[in-house]
């Protein structure tokens, strides 16, 4: 490679502008220099031009109509159920609540009886993970199944999946952390 | 109104601040899924289902990063997710691994990256991940740390993948051209 690869590597942010005063000066100054990062400037310059001439349009109106229906008919659903969004967070509290008397229960007395809520058959350990990109539908459902986790929640905003499953967690943790190509991310919860 | 505003409005559910917000963002996040899967019904879908995901969790903004960088992170999990759905295994054009000696630039290669047509035939032809970063970065005007974000790569990885981008595209407009003068000749 040649000996100016740094600012060779970053040159596609001097054609977008969006460099920090430091590095822009730094690049700026190399391309100065060299004839040969010059005409790799021109040719990323003109590949930005023509990218941004392809600018297919959102079908705002149609698109909208569209959301705003649906938020609406979650609006309704939310009111028949007795849900404002002001409630949720009071409903989350009360879960939490709930969530913490549960591990009260279960904690083990002086005795070494277990308590366990009469509603529950078996325990149920949460887990959060996400899942690399490169993972398929059918890779996914694989582990899964021989984890015996169930998915319940997900994917949220950041690709999360909240899982469920009765196996010994700390197995099921370090089996799910043994899949490198598979979990990008994995906790307890 | 900024944009922390609105979203706080959002949270509190007010339809008018949800349009508001629609309005100014829709096209962002549509020409990003265009520039990945080129399919306007999809593109419509999951640009619905970014829309939603706003209105539901709003209140989870954090104001770390800019709107557009939380956005484009929503919009690129939910196509990953369909495409895993679909079954749709998606394969890089270049080992990122791969040593590659920049080959100069020449003229004729400049010339050819002014036809929008074949920069689109050629970008279609990139991997997921380096048509992502050629968009964010020349469509959108992302600085790369912005990108590494939305990518969940550390940056050293969206130069390479740039890098690789670039020789890839460069090699690929190469042939057209070379194409066109040939037709020419014929």
């Amino acid at each position: 490679m040649s000996s100016d690869k740094s600012p060779r590597d970053i040159l596609p942010w001097l054609v977008n502008g969006s460099l920090d005063e430091a590095e822009h000066k730094t690049v700026q100054a190399a391309v100065e220099t060299s004839p040969e990062l010059q005409r790799e400037r021109d040719f990323l310059a003109a590949l930005r031009d023509s990218v941004k001439q392809q600018q297919p349009q959102a079908p705002l109106e149609l698109g909208w109509q569209r959301l705003r229906r649906e938020l609406r008919q979650e609006l309704r659903r939310e009111r028949r159920r007795g849900v404002s969004k002001n409630w949720r967070l009071a409903a989350v509290a009360a879960s939490l609540v709930l969530i913490v008397q549960s591990v009260v229960v279960w904690l083990p007395d002086d005795n070494g009886v277990r308590y366990q809520p009469l509603s529950s058959s078996a325990p149920q350990h949460s887990l959060q993970v996400r899942f690399t990109d490169s993972a398929t539908q059918a890779s996914i459902q694989r582990l899964l199944r021989q984890q015996h986790l169930r998915i319940i929640d997900g994917p949220s905003a950041a690709g999360f999946y909240r899982l469920v499953g009765e196996g010994d967690p700390a197995k099921i943790l370090a089996t799910l952390q043994q899949q490198p190509g598979l979990v990008a991310y994995v906790q307890a919860e | 109104m900024n944009d922390n505003e609105m979203l706080e409005t959002i949270a509190a559910g007010d339809e008018k601040a949800m349009q508001r917000f629609f309005m100014q963002y829709a096209n962002d996040v549509y020409r990003f899924l265009m520039g990945r899967c080129g399919d306007s019904t999809l593109a419509s879908d999951i640009l619905n289902a970014v829309m939603l995901d706003v209105w539901r969790q709003a209140d989870r903004f954090q104001g770390r990063s800019k709107v557009t960088t939380w956005l484009m992170g929503i919009a690129r999990h939910k196509l990953i997710d369909h495409y895993r759905r679909e079954q749709r295994h998606q394969h890089e054009a270049l080992d990122v691994t791969m040593s590659i000696d920049p080959a100069p630039v020449s003229e004729q290669l400049v010339a050819a990256a002014q036809h929008a047509d074949w920069v689109k035939h050629c970008i279609e032809r990139l991997g997921g991940l380096q048509r992502d970063i050629v968009h964010l970065a020349f469509y959108q005007d992302m600085a790369y740390p912005e990108i590494a974000e939305i990518v969940e790569c550390p940056v050293g990885t969206v130069k390479s993948r740039m890098f690789h981008a670039r020789e890839a595209l460069r090699r690929c407009l190469e042939k057209l051209g070379g194409e066109e003068v040939a037709h020419v000749f014929r």
